[in-house]
């Protein structure tokens, strides 16, 4: 590999790590805790997968970002917030497996890079359950996970040969990127939101 | 007790619902005015790029219907391979060749050899994906076939293959990552051909615009195409740059090989395979000498290279790729500083603040480095 595409690579990470880092640093976690989680998912991507017969599950694509989901549920204030970060998890799931069932079969021919999709109807439905980053980063992140689930189980059914891969990309895997867009959609719909409702508020008191 | 039962419900629910790939619907390419240039089995999109055989370089208009309208832009500049012909003992590098393949639809195969064009097993793609892995390797290139499956044939397998990708790289770290496919054109002469008395398959290549290696693999696919125009003349059918990613963010020089397509007989396509690997080795490493290299003829300029010189350096015209990456590190850049600064305007509501925001996030993701360190009271900034 040349330099400047060995370099282009480089910089393609160190990117997607400080976006994440920065998405980690809202989940009740400081900076150099965020720090140290992405090292670690980094880590765990080199490492190999865990194989349990046709079953395996990557430490830096699974393992630890869905450690991090259940953190984040433990560390949740109400009973109601883990219960809503759940659903999401499920209609995340359900919508993530119909999106990649019903969207065109290739990349070229969708409106929207799908990796991106999951990670935005992630964040989309976080946001509408409970307006939560937390609830988005959980959604995102394990919705991704029980599409792959549901898709192995459905095309077994169907008398596919199968394997299940959970994270198997690691830090670069669905699952993450999924996490990171799914609380950038959840801040963007968020920060708009209220934006426009503070602008309408002082419209209204300007009136009266 | 109701949850398990719902979500059993839910599943069965969704089975009659995936997808079975069917044999696609076509799209034609045509020109401004109504020429038919080519056909493609997914729906173009406005501002794709098609480079035809002949090196013309069209780009598209509109989508209307089954026919999209293109641009012609003039002809493309197509890197120079002279240094194939270099006479110089070079002497061969030491540096091990390594490509990596694997196939995304896992379910494609030929339907006059196979007596089906898509499986719910394994497709005979693999086998296609194999035959080039077998002549990489005569030509002294280390090539992994991955037999991953990424079952079914939708729009989730790019996801699923994403982590084959990604398991390649971590096991092998190649120069170059090939998806391997064939096509889903119903007519099965515009990927014939006869190439040296042989009948072979013509191969496309796939390039997503959509990420930051796009110029790389441009760069690279020219250069592949290059090489094959003088050396295999019809070998390669043309590129084709579309929307989408297709994991080739994951490595500069990942392409996306169309080999032949579903009506074809899968015998064509495996004898496309050696010459592939030739140009493939050329490409990426310059001159070659073994069995893949001393059968290759130059049809065009009737130079034999059989016997010829290796060169065996890592990349053929580094210079070429390299000014791929530049453009590259615009694309990460813009990126970058739109997210960095759109998020920091929206959340403070002033460009003013914006900037703060902004540098007081990069000082946070560089350790102080860059940017403006965060007040004490306003390290930590959680919702």
């Amino acid at each position: 590999m040349s330099i400047g595409t060995l370099l282009l690579t480089i910089t393609a990470i160190l990117v997607f790590c400080g976006l994440l880092q920065r998405v980690l640093d809202r989940m009740y976690l400081t900076d150099r805790q965020a720090l140290l989680i992405v090292g670690l998912m980094l880590i765990g991507t080199i490492l190999p997968s865990m194989t349990f017969g046709a079953v395996s599950i990557s430490l830096g694509g699974a393992v630890i970002p869905i450690g991090i989901c259940i953190y984040l549920l433990i560390k949740a204030d109400e009973a109601v917030e883990r219960r809503r970060a759940l659903i999401g998890v499920v209609l995340t799931g359900g919508a993530v497996y119909m999106l990649s069932v019903l969207l065109p079969e290739e990349a070229e021919a969708m409106l929207v890079e799908p990796m991106w999709l999951y990670g935005l109807c992630g964040g989309l439905i976080a946001w509408l359950l409970g307006r939560s980053r937390r609830a988005a980063f959980i959604c995102g992140v394990a919705g991704v996970l029980l599409s792959d689930v549901i898709n192995a189980v459905v095309i077994l059914l169907q008398g596919y040969q199968t394997q299940l891969h959970l994270g198997g990309a690691g830090i670069a895997d669905a699952s993450v990127i999924s996490g990171v867009v799914a609380v950038a959609m959840c801040e963007l719909l968020g920060e708009t939101i209220e934006r426009f409702v503070r602008s309408h508020q002082r419209k209204g008191v300007k009136q009266t | 007790m109701k949850w398990p039962l719902q979500a059993i419900v839910f599943l069965l629910l969704l089975i009659p619902w995936t997808a079975c790939a069917e044999p696609d619907v076509v799209w034609q390419i045509i020109t401004e005015d109504g020429r038919v240039l080519t056909e493609i089995c997914y729906e173009p999109s406005v501002n794709d790029i098609y480079i035809s055989a002949e090196n013309m370089r069209y780009e598209i208009l509109s989508v209307e219907g089954q026919q999209a309208v293109a641009a012609n832009c003039g002809a493309v500049a197509l890197p120079s391979v002279d240094w194939m012909y270099q006479e110089a003992a070079l002497p061969v590098a030491f540096m091990k060749k390594k490509i990596s393949l694997y196939c995304t639809h896992s379910d494609e195969s030929y339907q006059p050899s196979d007596g089906y064009y898509t499986t719910n097993q394994r497709g005979t793609i693999y086998q296609v994906a194999q035959a080039l892995a077998s002549s990489l390797e005569e030509s002294g290139i280390e090539a992994a076939v991955s037999d991953a499956l990424h079952h079914p044939h939708d729009a989730g397998a790019y996801r699923r293959s994403r982590q084959t990708a990604v398991e390649l790289l971590k096991t092998t770290m190649p120069d170059c990552l090939l998806d391997i496919h064939r096509d889903g054109i119903p007519d099965p002469a515009s990927y014939e051909v006869d190439i040296g008395g042989e009948e072979a398959s013509k191969i496309r290549l796939l390039v997503g615009r959509g990420n930051q290696n796009a110029e790389v693999n441009k760069a690279f696919a020219l250069t592949i195409k290059a090489v094959a125009d003088r050396v295999y003349p019809g070998l390669i059918k043309d590129i084709y740059m579309g929307k989408g990613t297709f994991n080739q963010d994951l490595l500069p020089k990942s392409i996306l090989l169309e080999c032949g397509t579903y009506t074809l007989k899968k015998e064509r396509v495996l004898t496309s395979m050696p010459m592939m690997a030739d140009v493939l080795n050329r490409a990426l490493y310059g001159e070659v000498i073994g069995s893949a290299g001393q059968m290759a003829t130059d049809v065009q300029s009737g130079r034999s290279t059989k016997g010829g010189i290796t060169a065996g350096e890592p990349d053929a015209n580094p210079d070429h790729y390299e000014s791929g990456t530049g453009a590259g590190f615009g694309f990460l850049g813009v990126l970058l500083l739109i997210a960095v600064l759109g998020f920091a305007i929206l959340s403070t509501g002033s460009i003013k603040g914006g900037a703060r925001k902004a540098a007081r996030n990069i000082s946070e993701m560089t350790g102080g480095l860059a940017g403006k360190r965060p007040d004490d009271d306003e390290k930590h900034e959680h919702s």
